[in-house]
This record gives structure tokens, C-alpha cells and sequence, in this order.
């Protein structure tokens, strides 16, 4: 039971931040993409804007990782 | 590095303007830029109307030559070209003759004007005979499909149709309107009665195919009513005309059989014409466009009574070779002197050079933004960590290798085609040497393949429970050296561009990560806690340097860039992310392959591996770029900069583009009209 927890509340954690993620890269890309069909040379730019909201799914894993790490019995 | 460039001014007198330009066009080392003095006149005859026409009569010869070479494409004239390409291994760019006006193009125009008449009757036979093969086609098909309508037609002579006092009209109709056919049935029954027939059928997806009998005394009528608007008739060539259908497909068919040698032998005339001529064309058209840069840099000339000078920038360490090759060619009668001593210009145009080594990675720079003119230039950098950062992700030393094997192959096959794989190959090749070395550290071989055939691990396996930790915190150790790396070249730069507010911004956010790693290590028992007082006035002056760098906002945006830099830091879990998530799916393959019959585990572990290669090739790639253009080049990298382009050197489409948009002869229109 405990362990079973152990993996929801994980999987909560980079599930929650990796939604988070998409909902805000949805966004950004369609807006870095409108931009890149309007001047092609902003596509360096837009591939860093829409890099940036992956840092969130990065730390979810972080979280993950240290909840089955450090709680695991 | 970015090459230390000078700005330079060249000074002589008026009648000399012509040859320097020449003599700059084929030194090939100075960009020229407009002239920045009092200049109270334009140079000698810049600006007329005869100077004008001039540059568009050069236009005009410039798009006639390529109008022509572009038609050697499926002729002799693409073996010509494609030969010095293959050797070399690169396209061959013509070399203007030396001094570009040892071609005068009023010759080349005379000899165009010769040669164009014939040039575009033979252009026009050939058109005439590909628009009579594409014509056939599409009747023959046409025809055939209405033949199948009415096989009793099929079987009919014109002169047994002449006997019967019938004709057959084929019809097209557009088959957005199907109800046509029912209208058109109705309106010929008003017209001859019960005494016609008329069949239909779907040709394609673009109209319906009609067959229509009736008596030759109705002809009139029917005519008259197939005028009528939303009906197509389909007038056969007059060739066809007076034949019926059967007889009608039989002899397209037999001319569509004649038509390519016709064809092949009118494309065998047109290239008589040209071929024997292309290379000197070629020459001709590099000289005609160098003549035209030449007319063009004109403008960029500042001029007094008697004398002309030009400015523009060339490497400094070629300054006196510059210098001499002029004073060379004009008998000392020019004057060079460098304008830009001891000043930072950032308008300066940008020219990268980097090690052969790290020369690769250059365009992955410059496809993030050129660096500005004495900004810094990461090449070198990117160059040691993209590989390292991409095999650590990967770090398994099948995978590795058939990275490396494809990379290599492809470079070999499709190098001389697509130059620009062939110039980032070296990126990959990189990449997947870092791959087998750190698969050799972890002991990977298609991820725990390698354990269990006895490969040893140097350090620990990414597949075991125990190796996330250790995995997480090198991830984070390597983020904390690039970031710190980072601000570093940073602090440097706000240095150099005597920027006290980055400056500060970038010291006291080093103070503060210094802070942060220092409590990391109490916090995990490796600092002794008599740490604890100086860590806190670490991060605390950390703090306060930010936050007075922010100015007026400083104590909002302050603490925001603080934390932006423990997430950059963070950022490269990234890292250890994605490899794992890697081994996990070698190591799920490998499990299935011993699920149920050993042929279905061996397709189910072959299909995950090469679905893991495929991402292993692409996910890392961009996870190490995204960290290097966000993470990396945010705390330093400053862009906008103007790529370097030395006089006489041609740039992509430059004359080209000028000379297309002159439209002109008739040639041009016709290549056009082909391409």
C-alpha cells in the first residue's frame, strides 16, 4: 500500500508538471511558430522560447525521482 | 574566435576609382561599407542615366546566361556541370577572369543577340512537341475511357459512321455539376427528338466523360446548343478531327510512340546550340556580375573634385597585405589607413574562425544569432560540451556505434549532395564517440544486454536503482560548471563593454550560486556547520549585489534572477533525464524479448531498440542544444551581429536576385514559363 502511494504520488509529480508543460508549449509554439512564418530567421528564438517551460517537467522528475528515492521503505 | 576586424579608409585620386574598386573586387579581402565623411559629390558619372541603363543592361545579360544555363539541366549541359562538382567535391563556383573587365558586354550582348533567335525557335519546337505529348495523353485517356462507354462505337469506322449519316461528339463536363447531364439530356431531346444517344461516365476526379451519337443533319443544332455555357466540348486536334473516335485513339497513340524520339532529337538541336558554349558563359556570367558588384560599390564611394576614398573592413592582421596588393596595383597612387585604431565599433561586421576541430559547430551557433562584433564566441565551447553533454545522455556503446556506423556511411553517400550534412557530420561523429565512451563507463551495451554478457561498469549501471542519485547530482554538477562557465564569460563581457550594471549583475549572482552549492554541502553533511555563517553572507551579499543591479525594480527582479539561476542549474537534470529514461526503454526491450516465442520477442526488443536509437539520435541532440542556447548562452552570448562578406567574394543569390527581377528577353520568359 505504502509503496503504491509512493508510486501515485511520483507519478503525480511529473504527470501534474509534464500537463503543465504541454498546456504552456501549446501556447508558445503556436505563437513562435506564427512569428517564424513571418520572418524565418526568428526560428533560433522560437525553438529557445519553446524549449524554456521544459525545466518544469525536469524538476517534476526531480520530485519524482526523491520520492521513490527517499521514501521508499 | 571572432577575428579582430579594422575599418579602413582608402584614399586616391578620381581617375583611379575604377581600378581600385577592380583591384579590391579580386583581393577579395575588405567588405566595403558606405563612405562615412563630408563627401561634397558623388563619384564621377554615378547616378546618370547612362550608369543606370548601364546596370541594367548587365542585369539583363546576367539573367539571359542563366536562362540558358538553366536550360543545359536535362541536356549534355548537367553532365558539364555536375563533372568539376563531383571532382572537387563541391559546387563549382566560376572564377571571374583576371580583371573583370577583360569581358566587355557589348560582345556578349552582340553574340546573345545572334544566338537568341535560334535558341528560342528551338525552345519553342521543343515546348510545341511536350505540349502536344502532354495533350495526347490526356486525350487518349479521355477517349479510351469513353470508348469503354459505348463499346458498339468502338467497333464503328469513320466511313461506316459516314454510311449511317452519324457523328460522335465527346464531351467533358465538370463534375462538380452531375445534374448537367440530365439537363443536357432533356435540352437535345427538345432539340432532335428521340434521334440522338448520349452516354456517361466519370473520367477523374475532375469531370464527367460524355459520348454523344446523333444524325449529321442535327449537327447545327447541336452545336449550337454544346455553345451553351457549363458545357465543355472537347475539340480533338485538327489532325483527329474528321476521324471517328476508334480510329481517333489509334492514331494518337501511334503519334504519341513517334513523339519522344521527335522529342529527344529537338532537345539534341537546342543543345548543339548551347552546350559548346556553357563554361564560356559561365565565365562570361562571372565577370558580368563581378563588373555589376563593381558598378554597384560605386555608390558606396565618397568623392571630392579629384580625389575618391572607400571605406569598408578587412581582418586587421591582412591590413598590410591589403595595403601592399593596392599600393601594388596602383603604383602607390592610393593611400590605406586604418580608421578604427584603438576604438570598439560594434557596428563591425562579425568574422567567425574556430579551430578545424570545432569548426562544425559553428552554424550551430549562428543558427541561434551571429555574435555580435567584440562580443564573445562560444564555438569552442559548444564544440567540448554539446558531444559530451549528447553522449552522456546516450552513453551506450551499441547504440553508439551504429550512430556512428549510419553518420559515416551517410557522410560517405550523401556528403557530395547535401553539404551542409557533410559540414555538421562532425557533430554527430562527436556525439557518438562520447556515446561509446561514456556506454564504456556505465557498461551499456543496448542497455543491460552489457551485464548480462559480462561487460564491466568503470563507475555504476544507469538501469539499478542505486544510480539515480548519483546520476541527478552529476547532472546538476555539470549544469552548475556550464552555468558557472557562463557568467564567467559574462562577467568578462559586461567587462569589456564597460556595462557596471550586468557586471554587477553577473558577479553577485556567481556570489549567490557559490552560496547555494556551498549550503548544498552542509546541508548534505560534506561542509562542516561552521560553514553555515560564511555560505549565508554569500548568499545574502549575493542578494543585495542583484538586487542593486536591478536598479528601481531591483528588489523584485533581484530575487527572480536568483532563482532563474538555481533553475538554469537545475535545467540539466535534463540530462540524467533522458538517459535513464533511455536504459529504462533498452532495458523494457530486452525484458519482452523474453516474452512468449524467442522470433516475436526477437521483433518485439529489435523494434524497441531501433524506436530508442531513433530517439537516442534526436532527443539528446536537442535537450544539450536547448541547455546550451538557454542555460548557457543567457548568461554571456550576446547576437545581432553582421556576418563578414568580403567584396568579390559571391554571395548566395546576390547578382542572381538583382538580375531576376529584370525579367527582359524573351529566353528568360521562356525558362521561367518551363520551371
Amino acid at each position: 500500500m505504502s509503496n503504491g502511494l509512493i508510486a501515485i504520488g511520483a507519478g503525480l509529480a511529473i504527470g501534474l508538471s509534464a500537463l503543465g508543460t504541454g498546456l504552456a508549449q501549446a501556447r508558445i509554439g503556436a505563437a513562435a511558430m506564427g512569428a517564424v512564418a513571418e520572418k524565418p530567421e526568428l526560428l533560433g528564438r522560437a525553438i529557445l522560447l519553446v524549449a524554456i517551460p521544459e525545466t518544469l517537467t525536469i524538476l517534476g522528475f526531480a520530485v519524482a525521482a526523491m520520492v521513490i528515492v527517499l521514501l521508499k521503505v | 574566435m571572432l577575428v579582430p576586424l579594422a575599418k579602413v579608409r582608402i584614399i586616391g585620386r578620381s581617375q583611379d576609382l575604377a581600378r581600385t574598386v577592380d583591384a579590391l573586387h579580386r583581393l577579395r579581402r575588405v567588405e566595403l561599407a558606405p563612405a562615412d565623411s563630408n563627401a561634397t559629390e558623388a563619384p564621377v558619372g554615378l547616378g546618370t542615366g547612362e550608369h543606370e541603363r548601364h546596370c541594367d543592361q548587365l542585369r539583363l545579360l546576367i539573367a539571359t546566361l542563366d536562362a540558358l544555363d538553366a536550360l543545359t539541366d536535362d541536356g549534355p549541359g548537367r553532365a558539364v556541370r555536375e563533372q568539376p562538382a563531383r571532382a572537387s567535391g563541391a559546387a563549382a563556383e566560376p572564377t571571374p577572369p583576371a580583371g573583370a573587365t577583360a569581358v566587355d558586354p557589348r560582345a556578349v550582348a552582340r553574340e546573345l543577340a545572334a544566338l537568341t533567335p535560334r535558341v528560342e525557335a528551338l525552345i519553342g519546337a521543343v515546348e510545341l512537341l511536350r505540349s502536344e505529348q502532354a495533350v495526347l495523353q490526356r486525350y487518349v485517356a479521355l477517349l479510351r475511357g469513353l470508348l469503354e462507354l459505348a463499346p458498339e462505337l468502338a467497333i464503328l469506322e469513320e466511313r461506316e459512321l459516314a454510311a449511317l449519316r452519324l457523328t460522335s461528339v465527346a464531351l467533358l463536363l465538370s463534375a462538380e455539376s452531375a445534374m448537367v447531364v440530365d439537363l443536357l439530356d432533356e435540352a437535345l431531346a427538345d432539340i432532335v427528338g428521340e434521334r440522338f444517344w448520349l452516354l456517361s461516365a466519370p473520367i477523374d476526379d475532375d469531370g464527367i466523360g460524355c459520348v454523344l451519337v446523333h444524325p449529321q443533319e442535327d449537327a447545327d443544332a447541336v452545336h449550337e446548343l454544346l455553345g451553351q455555357e457549363r458545357i465543355r466540348h472537347v475539340p480533338l486536334p485538327e489532325p483527329y478531327a474528321r476521324l471517328s473516335l476508334r480510329t481517333s485513339v489509334e492514331s494518337m497513340e501511334r503519334r504519341l510512340e513517334e513523339l519522344p524520339a521527335e522529342l529527344a532529337a529537338a532537345q539534341e538541336r537546342l543543345n548543339e546550340q548551347i552546350a559548346p558554349r556553357v563554361q564560356a558563359w559561365r565565365t562570361e556570367r562571372a565577370a558580368l556580375a563581378a563588373q555589376l558588384e563593381q558598378l554597384d560599390a560605386l555608390a558606396l564611394a565618397g568623392a571630392t573634385e579629384r580625389t575618391f576614398h572607400l571605406a569598408g573592413w578587412t581582418p586587421r592582421a591582412e591590413l598590410s597585405c591589403v595595403a601592399a596588393s593596392l599600393e601594388g596595383e596602383l603604383g602607390g597612387r592610393v593611400v590605406v589607413e586604418e580608421l578604427s585604431e584603438g576604438r570598439v565599433d560594434r557596428d563591425a561586421p562579425v568574422l567567425m574562425r574556430s579551430a578545424r576541430a570545432a569548426r562544425p559547430f559553428q552554424p550551430l551557433v549562428r543558427f541561434f544569432d551571429t555574435p555580435r562584433a567584440h562580443s564573445v564566441d562560444p564555438t569552442g565551447l559548444v564544440a567540448i560540451f554539446l558531444p559530451l553533454m549528447f553522449g552522456f545522455m546516450v552513453a551506450d556503446v551499441a547504440y553508439g556505434a551504429v550512430l556512428l556506423g549510419i553518420v559515416l556511411v551517410a557522410r560517405a553517400r550523401l556528403g557530395p549532395r547535401y553539404p551542409a550534412f557533410r559540414e555538421l557530420s562532425p557533430v554527430l561523429v562527436a556525439g557518438a564517440v562520447w556515446a561509446i565512451a561514456f556506454g564504456i563507463v556505465f557498461g551499456e551495451v543496448l542497455g543491460n544486454v552489457g551485464e548480462r554478457i559480462g561487460v564491466p561498469a568503470l563507475w555504476l549501471r544507469r538501469d539499478s536503482s542505486d544510480a539515480v542519485v548519483p546520476l541527478l547530482l552529476l547532472g546538476v554538477a555539470i549544469g552548475a560548471v556550464h552555468v558557472v562557465l557562463g557568467l564567467v564569460l559574462g562577467v568578462s563581457q559586461s567587462r569589456r563593454d564597460r556595462d557596471r550594471r550586468e557586471l554587477l549583475g553577473h558577479a553577485g549572482t556567481l556570489i549567490f550560486l557559490a552560496g547555494a552549492f556551498l549550503l548544498a554541502g552542509v546541508a548534505a553533511g560534506v561542509l562542516p556547520s561552521a560553514a553555515t555563517t560564511p555560505v549565508a553572507a554569500a548568499l545574502i551579499a549575493g542578494l543585495v549585489i542583484v538586487s542593486v543591479s536591478g536598479g528601481a525594480l531591483g528588489a523584485i527582479i533581484g530575487p527572480l534572477e536568483l532563482l532563474g539561476a538555481i533553475t538554469n542549474v537545475l535545467s540539466y537534470l535534463r540530462l540524467a533525464a533522458v538517459g535513464l529514461a533511455s536504459v529504462y526503454l533498452a532495458v523494457v526491450a530486452n525484458k519482452l524479448a523474453g516474452v512468449g516465442p524467442i522470433w516475436i520477442g526477437v521483433v518485439i526488443a529489435a523494434f524497441l531498440h531501433a524506436l530508442n536509437l531513433l530517439l537516442a539520435a534526436f532527443t539528446p541532440s536537442v535537450q544539450a542544444l536547448r541547455l546550451h542556447y538557454v542555460e548557457f548562452f543567457g548568461k554571456f552570448f550576446i547576437g545581432g551581429g553582421r556576418p563578414f562578406r568580403p567584396f568579390g567574394v559571391p554571395q548566395p543569390g546576390s547578382a542572381t536576385e538583382a538580375a531576376s527581377g529584370q525579367g527582359g528577353s524573351g529566353i528568360v520568359a521562356r525558362v521561367k514559363e518551363r520551371e
